[in-house]
């Protein structure tokens, strides 16, 4: 059984925002809450601060907060390694969402963040929270794929409708395989400057796997003991690339 | 024992009474009606502060449910004798409150309807699900504890019922207290001495909702507590108020003492808006310098009604101190990169916001009016006015003078 991960490049992402529509567009998500987000950061001191970006997916780790907290077991980690959430065992008491350091947990029936609500234009069906004109066929609300229903958290899936569709054994989700392309998650297959990666972790054969050992992939916050299975390249000896959250800084813009 | 029937204006004083609990009570049904069609969108809440004003009261009546069977425990197992009158009020009072906060939590829920799910799939690795189990049976130990004080053939097992009671209520405390502790990516949290915390705020809080409820109790049926039975309990409640302000005290010193904690320390205690003020305003002056200053200055303390006033104190404080402990907690932003400014589309690197709700709020007046409405029927059907037998208490070495 595969342990998908996924490697991002960040000497090759240019903070586009794709990945993030991409996903919006793939996963039925409101504007502004879509699984996946660019953050922005400034590095260095007044004359020269410079803006840098950071892609943050959910990091599927392999010692999950969220899962461990769930009291009712809707969060769950999958035998590929992928975790996510059986909406219909949410209960919706959030503490996922209070226990993800990442911060990449989403409630239903949020204030909108744009203008005009598009809730309110596109009515949701029955528990359904909106009836986007862009959805996807899917609806899995076991593995929490599909439109959103009310009352329960929602995160990134690795795209598990397509992921969890692909040939057994393969060693990377490669877009530039055409016959594993429609396999490949939303934000990799749309990233432009081709900076993501997505295969298995335990093949020592695959691209994913040789990237984070050739290249010293690094994980976000990897102090907190959750082994996010999202590795970063940060390209060595460029300081200012380098994942924030493993190296020194004494600086705050 | 020959029972005296109440007077006409006792039984409309008791319906009166009754009804006003039941009107809190449906407004806070009604208010959660109206949060669970329309979301969160309607309340303060949003995906950075998931946990509001509801789950303020709630805490509030789960923790305090706990500290106030402290009452009973001195008696039963401590085996003090003016205690051991006040243990079914103490009893009544911890399930009344009990159910007044599960309710709140419950109906906060996004699902509440899902609530068989949560009694039904157990996920031994989560602190929450082991106070779904822990709450149900405090239930149980609670109601077994009552029937052991109430009948007379039990009454032989209501040590062991209570002591049952006292370990278990410990355990659920520590429980309520690690659902915060357990929890590492949160800088106001993820500590271990938040489970013994809770416990002492515990004690203090109920306490003092026991002597409010004891006092409103007494004045009704045209009672006065004797002084000196009186100081005892205040003392006691002065007692566990300092413990309170130790343990907190210590809480955000060793916060201090960690540099990476800094930061988070003076958002809290210096430059947060509204989370500082009700710290230093709230908890410390209000709910801990002013009932000390009250219970143990003799000029107060002789002032009409000080105890009341300093029990109202502490529980005002408390709902400052879980204010700014919950949802503080949550607005200070995920340190996703340490020392660096960070922004994004979803709030990264932005303190939360959160203005409290009309619904919200009602809500949580709901989760008391339960609690009300629970122990003015429990009181007038079981008969649950402490009774002080002075001699005998005299008897037990107590100084009545």
């Amino acid at each position: 059984m595969a342990k998908w991960g996924m490697v991002i490049d960040l000497e090759k992402c240019t903070g586009c925002q794709a990945c993030s529509t991409a996903c919006q567009m793939e996963n039925n998500r409101l504007p502004g809450e879509n699984y996946q987000d660019v953050i922005y950061y400034t590095e260095g001191r007044q004359p020269t601060p410079s803006l840098k970006w950071f892609p943050r997916p959910c990091m599927h780790c392999e010692e999950p907060s969220c899962m461990h907290v769930c009291p009712t077991k809707a969060t769950f980690k999958t035998e590929d390694g992928v975790v996510l959430i059986d909406w219909n065992k949410c209960i919706g008491c959030k503490y996922c969402m209070v226990a993800c350091p990442y911060g990449v947990r989403f409630y239903t029936d949020e204030k909108a963040l744009l203008e005009p609500n598009l809730k309110d234009v596109f009515k949701g069906e029955g528990e359904l929270s909106w009836n986007p004109p862009y959805k996807g066929p899917q609806q899995d609300p076991a593995h929490g794929v599909g439109i959103q229903p009310a009352g329960v958290v929602s995160k990134c899936t690795f795209c598990y409708h397509k992921i969890s569709k692909a040939p057994k054994g393969v060693p990377d989700l490669d877009e530039d395989v055409a016959e594993l392309r429609e396999f490949v998650p939303a934000c990799v297959r749309c990233c432009a400057p081709k900076a993501r990666y997505f295969g298995d972790l335990d093949n020592p054969a695959s691209k994913v796997s040789r990237l984070i050992s050739e290249k010293d992939g690094t994980r976000l916050l990897d102090h907190t003991g959750n082994k996010p299975q999202v590795y970063y390249l940060t390209g060595a000896g460029a300081a200012g690339s380098a994942v924030p959250s493993s190296r020194s800084t004494t600086s705050k813009a | 024992m020959q029972l005296v029937p109440y007077s006409r204006g006792e039984e409309r004083f008791f319906y009166t009474l009754a009804a006003l609990g039941g009107l809190v009570t449906l407004i806070g049904l009604a208010s959660a009606l109206y949060m669970e069609i329309h979301g969160h969108a309607v309340t303060g809440m949003n995906n950075q502060i998931v946990w509001g004003l509801p789950h303020v009261f709630a805490i509030f009546l789960i923790v305090a449910a706990s500290g106030v069977l402290n009452v009973a425990s001195i008696g039963s197992v401590f085996g003090k004798v003016l205690y051991k009158s006040r243990a079914p009020l103490s009893g009544l009072l911890c399930l009344a409150m009990l159910a007044g906060g599960l309710t709140v939590l419950m109906l906060d829920l996004g699902r509440p309807d899902r609530i068989i799910v949560a009694a039904t799939h157990y996920n031994f690795s989560s602190v929450f699900a082991w106070n779904v189990f822990l709450y149900s049976g405090m239930f149980s130990i609670v109601a077994v504890y009552l029937w052991t004080l109430m009948e007379r053939r039990m009454n032989a097992y209501s040590k062991p019922a209570g002591f049952a009671a006292f370990i278990w209520r410990l355990i659920l405390t520590t429980g309520t207290g690690s659902i915060f502790g357990f929890l590492v990516a949160r800088q106001a949290y993820q500590s271990a001495i938040l489970a013994p915390m809770f416990i002492i705020m515990s004690f203090a809080w109920g306490l003092a909702a026991f002597m409010v409820v004891q006092k409103a109790m007494f004045a009704w049926n045209g009672l006065t507590l004797h002084p000196a039975l009186r100081n005892r309990m205040k003392n006691l409640l002065g007692i566990f108020v300092a413990a309170t302000l130790y343990f907190v005290a210590v809480y955000h010193l060793t916060n201090l003492y960690f540099a990476k904690q800094v930061a988070f320390e003076r958002f809290i205690l210096v430059d947060g808006g509204i989370f500082p003020a009700l710290f230093w305003g709230g908890w410390f002056l209000v709910g801990t310098v002013l009932p000390l200053a009250i219970l143990y200055t003799p000029g107060l303390l002789a002032m009409r009604g000080a105890v009341m006033v300093a029990s109202i104190l502490v529980i005002l404080g408390a709902f400052c101190q879980l204010y700014v402990f919950i949802i503080g907690g949550q607005a200070f932003p995920l340190e996703i990169f340490p020392g660096l400014a960070a922004a994004s589309s979803f709030g990264d690197g932005m303190v939360g916001q959160y203005s409290p709700s009309l619904p919200e709020f009602l809500l949580g007046l709901g989760g008391i009016g339960i609690a009300f409405t629970i122990t003015t029927i429990g009181v007038r059907v079981f008969h649950f006015l402490p009774q002080d037998d002075l001699a005998k208490l005299e008897a037990a070495g107590h100084v009545l003078e």
